[in-house]
């Protein structure tokens, strides 16, 4: 099992009550769910079966076995060999509609660009608030991260408080975005944002590479509109990728044959020819693994940039879902976020419920 | 006869059940296994469809909103709890005979009955606590006798830690007392037979159900409880296990749900019933095919029996006497050829009976007219001497010659019994007869007999020479009153004796020339019937006759006209020993 919205994850809580969670599924998309089965003993410690196996830990990211070590020196997580940063398509047809030749390298090049898209009746960006906001939270996140204070606000796991200067005013950037994107924005869903951008309706979309093929995709895109996307970092040479938002965990209910299993499939997953595949499907990038040049040469354009955005990549800045809790991201993103962008609750408000959510949580 | 028939048909037919018995055994047994495994299969999904419900059941119950809210840390109000007795229709009272809910703060919510008390000492004595401690939130099967509701039977319970779904720490305990129905429901489902036993045993071998052995023998029971918890084992968690037990075969499942293993026996009776019908058409074919084929060889016997008895009688009071006792049989197979070619051996046999008298009759008279032949010599002889003394008192010079070549002629003749002289013998035996004839002729022929030194002692018939040299005397000279010539000689000729018989008269008919070379290639009859009629004849035919009977193949007569005229017969005979010096 594999994903992160609010069903899925309230799903994984439903079986995990009734004793009944799969073997091996995804648990990076809720943190929260995550840290409540870790804590309540319900996954399985797969450091042993790392150690064990000097071949496959090699073949893993290091950083990312780093990262799952837990303060008690397990990992509960299966560490992953490639990752899937978070970046943004652009339709290059409509920047050059706009007479925009290149996409923008700084923060103030993208709302200048912004504003001459907009200019030129072309709407900027394809956003959504419902589940999680994911298309218009990676931007204002991003955006924090360009300076060292938003960085360390990012990096904090569960913050205490929203309220701070730098969530201030990236939630000023949050309302702003909606400038700048579809009207049906506000409370529509990720697919919704999706059909915007693939439809030629917007100019500008984040995402991962797992939403390539839809562009070659008649069933969603226009014929060849492949041809004419582009793909690059976020300005300031950023991409979004925490290591956890996948976060396969094994459930400790399994039996110990079941266990085995699991740790083998995981191992599979992490073999060069595995991981050449995963590049080609969802864009699974391993620093450890050289893409072959037959590969290269046969993948589409917005592909082949996406395989060289990885030499400019200056800062991968965490995924807010692995570092907010599940209250946040499930229900105040879900009713309060786009009452803030309506106007409905002032910044105050908003940060008062955000914190509200935090003591929830905590009880 | 009939005992060997009837033995081969009895035999085939055993044979017969034999093999079929085993295949069938054999067949059955795999049958069995085939049908009985699927019909514990299906008994065993019909548990785990029943625990299913139950387990379904309980979830819903987990999972209702004032259960969950019961988890929470903030108590429930009055109203909230009231809500608790409407959440246990939520579980089906048909399964379920007694249930109770306890919260994580010391509250137990009894299911329906108001007058059941719980028991939180029992509870926590209990395996059921114990249970809730191996899992986190499955549902569990205990075996036991009911001490937390105080009712004392000893039953199925089933509990569950419930757990709150967003903080999964706070957890309660639903305990449900089960009664018989999932089983009886799973039984009628299944289409349980009545032939076949029953049980279900939980993890550790506890037997918790069992249905077969109402109104039976308890101690036999037991006994056979006894033998399938050996036979089992209780750790496998295979889908379907197959072994034999005493007086049957066991198929176990296990159920993974409740963590169960569901059996049934089945009975030896029940697997080879099929067997026993089988058999049971086996013997009473068996009988009837018996009787058939007695009824067939006592037919068949008398068939044949009676003919060769006949057959037999006949045979053996044949004693040689009569020959008139034939066979008279018709029974159209082989044995009237039999009976047919005795007879004809029979009449073959006469004949040849009468045929052996004949001969018979003629070696007696023959050996009759041998001891007249050796009675006369004697007289014959003793005759001729007192004729020979009468004839030397007289000074008969002539007639003492004659009786001397007479003499030396009827010794050779008459006392050389076995037919056999020389070479030498043979010729003085012609001069002796020439010299007589020459007395009798006077100076109407000469004769010369010649003898080779390698051939005098040869051994030959004798009286060959005779009858050709009487020829010449009598037919040879017929008209001729002087100047007759008699040429004899006896030589080796090519490894055989030759004897040449040469006279200057009147040659041989080209005619009879020609006939008489073709002598040796005719048939006895008809040899007899060329030459007895002609002049001479007869002792051509006798000398033939018996040179045939002799020598077989191995002699020759050759007649031929020399040049200067006149008849030359010679004969070609094999050397067969040198003369007997005894």
């Amino acid at each position: 099992m594999q994903g992160s919205s609010p069903d899925y994850n309230n799903k994984l809580r439903m079986l995990n009550a009734a004793d009944q969670l799969p073997t091996i599924f995804d648990a990076g998309g809720d943190i929260s769910l995550y840290n409540t089965l870790k804590n309540n003993g319900r996954l399985v410690n797969v450091k042993p079966y790392i150690d064990a196996d000097s071949e496959w830990k090699a073949r893993l990211e290091d950083d990312c076995i780093e990262q799952f070590i837990e303060d008690d020196g397990a990992i509960y997580m299966v560490p992953e060999a490639a990752m899937c940063p978070v970046g943004i398509f652009w339709n290059k047809d409509l920047f050059a509609k706009a007479g925009i030749e290149s996409f923008p390298e700084t923060w103030d090049e993208f709302w200048q660009v912004c504003d001459t898209l907009q200019a030129a009746g072309i709407t900027p960006l394809a956003l959504q608030t419902a589940g999680s906001a994911w298309t218009s939270m990676i931007i204002a996140t991003s955006y924090m991260s360009s300076s060292q204070e938003g960085m360390d606000f990012m990096n904090q796991n569960f913050p205490e408080t929203y309220d701070t200067p730098e969530f201030r005013e990236m939630m000023e950037v949050y309302v702003k975005l909606f400038q700048y994107c579809n009207p049906d924005a506000i409370g529509g869903d990720y697919s919704l944002a999706q059909n915007h951008f693939t439809n030629e309706e917007a100019a500008m979309m984040i995402n991962g590479a797992w939403m390539m093929e839809t562009l070659r995709d008649t069933n969603y895109s226009p014929e060849g509109f492949e041809q004419h996307v582009g793909f690059t970092t976020l300005p300031g040479k950023t991409v979004v990728y925490s290591w956890n938002q996948v976060g396969r965990v094994i459930s400790a209910s399994a039996t110990e044959e079941e266990i085995e299993a699991a740790v083998e499939y995981m191992k599979t997953l992490s073999t060069q020819e595995h991981v050449i595949r995963y590049f080609e499907l969802t864009g699974g990038y391993s620093s450890k693994v050289e893409l072959p040049e037959e590969t290269y040469n046969n993948l589409m354009p917005t592909m082949k940039e996406y395989a060289d955005m990885f030499k400019d990549i200056e800062h991968v800045i965490p995924n807010y879902q692995t570092q907010w809790n599940s209250i946040i991201l499930n229900e105040v993103f879900t009713t309060d976020l786009p009452a803030l962008v309506q106007g409905s609750i002032d910044m105050d408000q908003f940060i008062q419920i955000m914190d509200d959510a935090v003591r929830q949580y905590e009880e | 006869m009939f005992l060997c028939i009837t033995g081969i048909v009895v035999g085939t037919l055993l044979l017969t059940a034999f093999s079929v018995g085993f295949v069938m055994r054999h067949y059955l047994e795999e049958s069995a296994i085939e049908t009985y495994s699927l019909s514990s299969k299906i008994l065993n999904r019909y548990v785990e469809e029943g625990f299913s419900k139950i387990e379904s059941e309980t979830e819903s119950f987990v999972f209702d909103s004032i259960i969950q809210r019961s988890l929470e840390t903030t108590p429930l109000t009055y109203l909230e709890e009231s809500r608790i007795s409407n959440v246990w229709n939520r579980i089906s009272s048909k399964y379920v005979k007694n249930g109770v809910y306890l919260d994580n703060k010391g509250h137990a919510y009894i299911k329906g009955n108001r007058g059941l008390t719980f028991s939180w000492d029992a509870y926590e004595a209990s395996k059921l606590f114990s249970a809730t401690q191996e899992s986190y939130g499955k549902l569990q099967w205990v075996w036991m006798e009911d001490t937390i509701f105080g009712t004392g039977e000893t039953g199925i319970f089933l509990i569950r830690n419930v757990r709150n779904v967003d903080r999964p720490e706070l957890s309660g305990v639903l305990i449900l007392q089960l009664n018989p129905y999932l089983m009886e429901e799973a039984m009628n489902k299944a289409d349980a037979s009545e032939h076949l036993f029953y049980y279900i045993f939980d993890g550790e071998g506890q037997l918790c159900y069992e249905k077969g052995w109402e109104n039976r023998d308890e101690e036999k029971q037991e006994e056979q409880i006894k033998r399938i918890v050996n036979v089992l084992d209780f750790s496998k968690k295979s889908e379907i296990e197959v072994n034999p037990v005493h007086g049957g075969i066991l198929f176990s499942c296990y159920e993974p749900g409740f963590g169960l293993t569901v059996v049934t026996e089945v009975p030896d009776n029940v697997i080879y019933e099929m067997t026993r019908l089988v058999n049971l058409t086996l013997l009473a074919i068996a009988a009837v095919m018996f009787l058939i084929a007695a009824a067939a060889s006592l037919g068949m016997a008398y068939h044949f029996t009676k003919p060769i008895s006949e057959i037999s009688q006949t045979m053996e009071h044949f004693d040689g006497s009569s020959f008139d006792d034939k066979i008279r049989i018709n029974t159209k197979t082989e044995l009237d050829t039999i009976g047919s070619s005795y007879n004809t051996m029979l009449s073959r046999m006469e004949q040849l009976m009468l045929k052996v008298k004949e001969k018979e009759r003629e070696v007696w008279s023959l050996e009759l007219d041998s001891l007249y032949y050796q009675l006369n010599p004697h007289f014959l002889y003793n005759t001729l001497d007192n004729i020979y003394m009468m004839a030397r008192i007289a000074k008969q010079k002539e007639i003492m010659n004659m009786i001397h070549a007479l003499s030396r002629l009827l010794k050779i003749s008459l006392n050389k019994g076995d037919g056999m002289l020389t070479v030498e013998e043979e010729l003085e035996h012609v001069a002796s007869y020439l010299e007589i004839q020459k007395m009798r002729f006077g100076d109407k022929f000469r004769y010369q007999v010649k003898c080779g030194e390698d051939v005098k002692d040869c051994q030959t018939m004798k009286l060959l020479l005779q009858p050709i040299v009487e020829n010449s005397v009598k037919y040879g000279f017929a008209g001729m009153q002087s100047e007759g010539v008699i040429l004899i000689s006896a030589q080796m000729q090519e490894g055989r004796i030759c004897f040449s018989v040469y006279n200057n008269g009147k040659s041989i008919e080209a005619g009879k020339l020609q006939q008489l070379n073709h002598l040796k290639q005719m048939a006895p009859e008809r040899l007899k019937e060329s030459l007895v009629t002609e002049k001479g004849g007869f002792g051509i035919y006798n000398i033939v006759t018996r040179m045939r009977m002799k020598y077989g193949e191995e002699f020759d007569i050759v007649y031929s006209i020399p040049e200067g005229g006149g008849t030359l017969c010679t004969l070609y005979l094999p050397v067969k020993s040198q003369k007997r010096f005894t």
